[in-house]
């Protein structure tokens, strides 16, 4: 419930600071259908931006701005292997910083400096890795990446996110609640598997997440900001959670630890994406 | 470096060379009047003698013969000694990192890596790796550019260590890393994975970090930073705290990866110019520029000569400077274009490409 009193305010600054830069009327840098995985997806750990599918993409400049960075080679001379195979950083009004990861190192265009929006930044493709364009938003004040859905034009969808599994974990044990099985009383973590379809149809992270127990808002969760801070990453805004430790390496989700008392609990997990689309499935839940 | 260029004045600069078996055995050149190269062996690597690097394994013999030397051209990979003896041989299908004592090969299906030990048998897989060797150490980078790992010499994994933003510069010493960022920030983390301390270069119209460089004792970290103005920016360490100990301004505006290095002698930092080589003392009393164009470049320094060694690569071209410190330039080798490995040890010099090695010796006539 704490937790929750500290969303509200920070996503009404949040809400704030992007309706200011809504003046600035940032762009997709590639066509929205391409979108393939949104903010907090698991791509090897919370992805801090948004990353884009398909070969041969033309590259586009979210907004105004000013090339600081721009790397081709393979690696940063030190050795540092840029994984994605490229990077651009381009500096906009109010400290705001995107980043381009992954075009192809032949097509970037390096040699601009002063940058409009909408100009050719690169080539997209799609890495040996499996992973394609990837832009991140980044606000060079408070040193976070904002959830680029936020700054951007909405992006039409209909569809709502899934829930695939709920389960409460204790002692290493998981007790899937669509068995309708009676748990002991006790202290459990309840672990959600759930995902947004993107506009290409992957799994792709929702935008908010809420844990009901017996009525009452237990956890909420608004993927709106990620940062790092002494070598730790941590996500959202208001709930401050250390993303290794609220994201499983296969995207499941973690909240809690819930104490189950003896008797019957109702739980509630209500997952959104950002068009607003919800998602709510109930449980009763008998403890012994 | 006036008075060092006066009293050793550079007699011949090494005539261009056009093939290496005819340069290194048929013309050996004077480098200066009181220094010549020696052309000791050069060695074929013939493409059908090297082993898949998924069944290579180093062999365990090799410490007798003296210490391992890694070799890297492209996908080709390898070991040898001083003496020529190639150990090893492969050639990568996706990706290798290599040190003296070991290497990674990356697999091509997924991002797990084989960590081949240099004097053993020791084959060790680790799971989703994107491998480099700083100062000796394994890291792996983390897929979206923000993140290191260290792994300690049996590849068992160490720690992490997330930055606030993307990399744009990155350093290794023996006791510390230190990350420069996008967003113009510097991080250097201990060897135990802990924050040693972070710093904002400022300054700058556009923040950035666009170069990196430690000591190898760890005592001395020298960035490049920002945009309009470009900063060259030394951190000298005091009561465990790192402060800044000299700055200067610089005419260029270099907006990607820029390379610096500071010297063993923990003395010098040499930085990328658009004229050549800087080179720039830690306490800011020395401000020079070695006339060498590139865009990188890796140095060393030969104590047993009391002279120092730069590679310098700009384009295809690769060429070997000669120079006493701080910037009195001796002599230059300009290399094949084939020349992708050159490494210095001492007074000598091992170059290859993907199909042959050569070693060359600095002697005082």
């Amino acid at each position: 419930m704490r937790n929750n009193m500290k969303t509200i305010p920070y996503l009404v600054v949040v809400g704030l600071s992007m309706a200011v830069l809504a003046a600035f009327a940032y762009d997709w840098p590639l066509d929205d259908g391409g979108f393939r995985y949104g903010f907090g997806s698991a791509r090897v750990g919370f992805l801090k931006g948004v990353e884009f599918g398909g070969a041969d993409g033309i590259v586009r400049a979210a907004d105004d701005g000013e090339l600081v960075f721009a790397a081709i080679d393979p690696r940063l001379p030190g050795g540092y292997p840029l994984a994605a195979g490229s990077l651009m950083a381009i500096d906009h009004a109010s400290d705001m910083v995107t980043i381009y990861a992954g075009m192809a190192r032949e097509s970037t265009t390096a040699y601009l400096t002063n940058v409009r929006k909408g100009a050719i930044l690169g080539r997209s493709m799609r890495a040996g890795n499996g992973h394609g364009v990837t832009m991140y938003a980044y606000d060079a004040r408070t040193r976070r990446y904002i959830n680029p859905l936020i700054l951007m034009p909405a992006i039409r969808d209909d569809r709502a996110p899934v829930i695939k599994s709920i389960v409460l974990l204790a002692d290493g044990q998981e007790i899937a609640l669509d068995q309708a099985k009676p748990i002991r009383q006790g202290s459990y973590r309840v672990i959600v598997d759930t995902y947004d379809p993107s506009p290409a149809g992957m799994t792709s992270a929702p935008f908010e997440i809420r844990v009901l127990i017996d009525g009452s808002e237990r956890a909420a969760v608004a993927y709106d900001a990620a940062w790092a801070r002494d070598g730790v990453m941590s996500v959202f805004g208001g709930a401050s959670r250390v993303a290794s430790e609220y994201q499983e390496v296969d995207g499941r989700v973690h909240f809690g630890p819930y104490i189950f008392s003896r008797g019957r609990s109702v739980m509630s997990i209500i997952v959104a994406d950002y068009a607003g689309n919800k998602r709510e499935q109930t449980y009763s839940i008998i403890i012994q | 470096m006036d008075e060092g260029k006066g009293r050793h004045r550079v007699v011949a600069i090494m005539a261009m060379s056009i093939f290496i078996p005819v340069y290194f055995f048929v013309f050996a050149e004077h480098l200066s009047p009181e220094l010549s190269a020696v052309p000791r062996w050069r060695v074929d690597l013939v493409p059908g003698q090297a082993a898949d690097s998924s069944s290579a394994a180093l062999p365990s013999g090799a410490q007798s013969a003296g210490q391992p030397i890694a070799f890297l051209a492209g996908n080709r990979f390898g070991y040898f000694l001083a003496d020529g003896t190639v150990l090893l041989l492969a050639d990568a299908a996706n990706g290798v990192a290599i040190s003296d004592n070991a290497c990674v090969v990356t697999e091509t299906t997924s991002q797990d890596g084989i960590l081949l030990q240099s004097l053993g048998k020791s084959r060790t897989v680790i799971h989703d790796i994107r491998p480099f060797f700083g100062a000796g150490r394994l890291f792996s980078a983390s897929i979206d550019g923000t993140g290191v790992s260290a792994y300690d010499a049996s590849g068992h994994f160490d720690w992490a260590y997330t930055f606030p933003c993307q990399l744009s510069a990155f350093a290794a010493s023996d006791s510390m890393i230190v990350g420069g960022t996008v967003e113009g920030w510097l991080e250097g983390v201990n060897r135990d994975g802990t924050k040693a301390f972070e710093f904002a270069p400022g300054g700058s119209r556009l923040p950035v970090i666009l170069g990196a460089a430690i000591s190898p004792s760890g005592s001395w970290i020298a960035a490049m930073s920002g945009i309009d103005r470009q900063r060259l920016i030394v951190l000298g360490r005091g009561d465990s705290k790192y402060h800044v100990k000299s700055h200067k301004y610089l005419e260029s505006d270099y907006r990607e990866p820029v390379k610096l290095i500071v010297m063993s002698d923990e003395r010098h930092v040499l930085y990328r110019r658009p004229d050549g080589i800087g080179v720039w003392a830690v306490d800011g009393k020395v401000d020079a520029v070695l006339p060498v164009m590139a865009d990188d470049f890796d140095a060393s320094i030969d104590t047993g000569l009391g002279v120092a060694y730069v590679v310098a690569r700009q384009g295809t071209k690769t060429e070997m400077a000669v120079f006493r410190q701080p910037a009195s330039l001796m002599g230059t080798i300009a290399l094949p274009d084939s020349s992708e490995y050159v490494r210095f040890i001492g007074s000598s010099a091992y170059i290859g490409g993907r199909s042959w090695l050569a070693r060359f010796d600095f002697v005082e006539d």
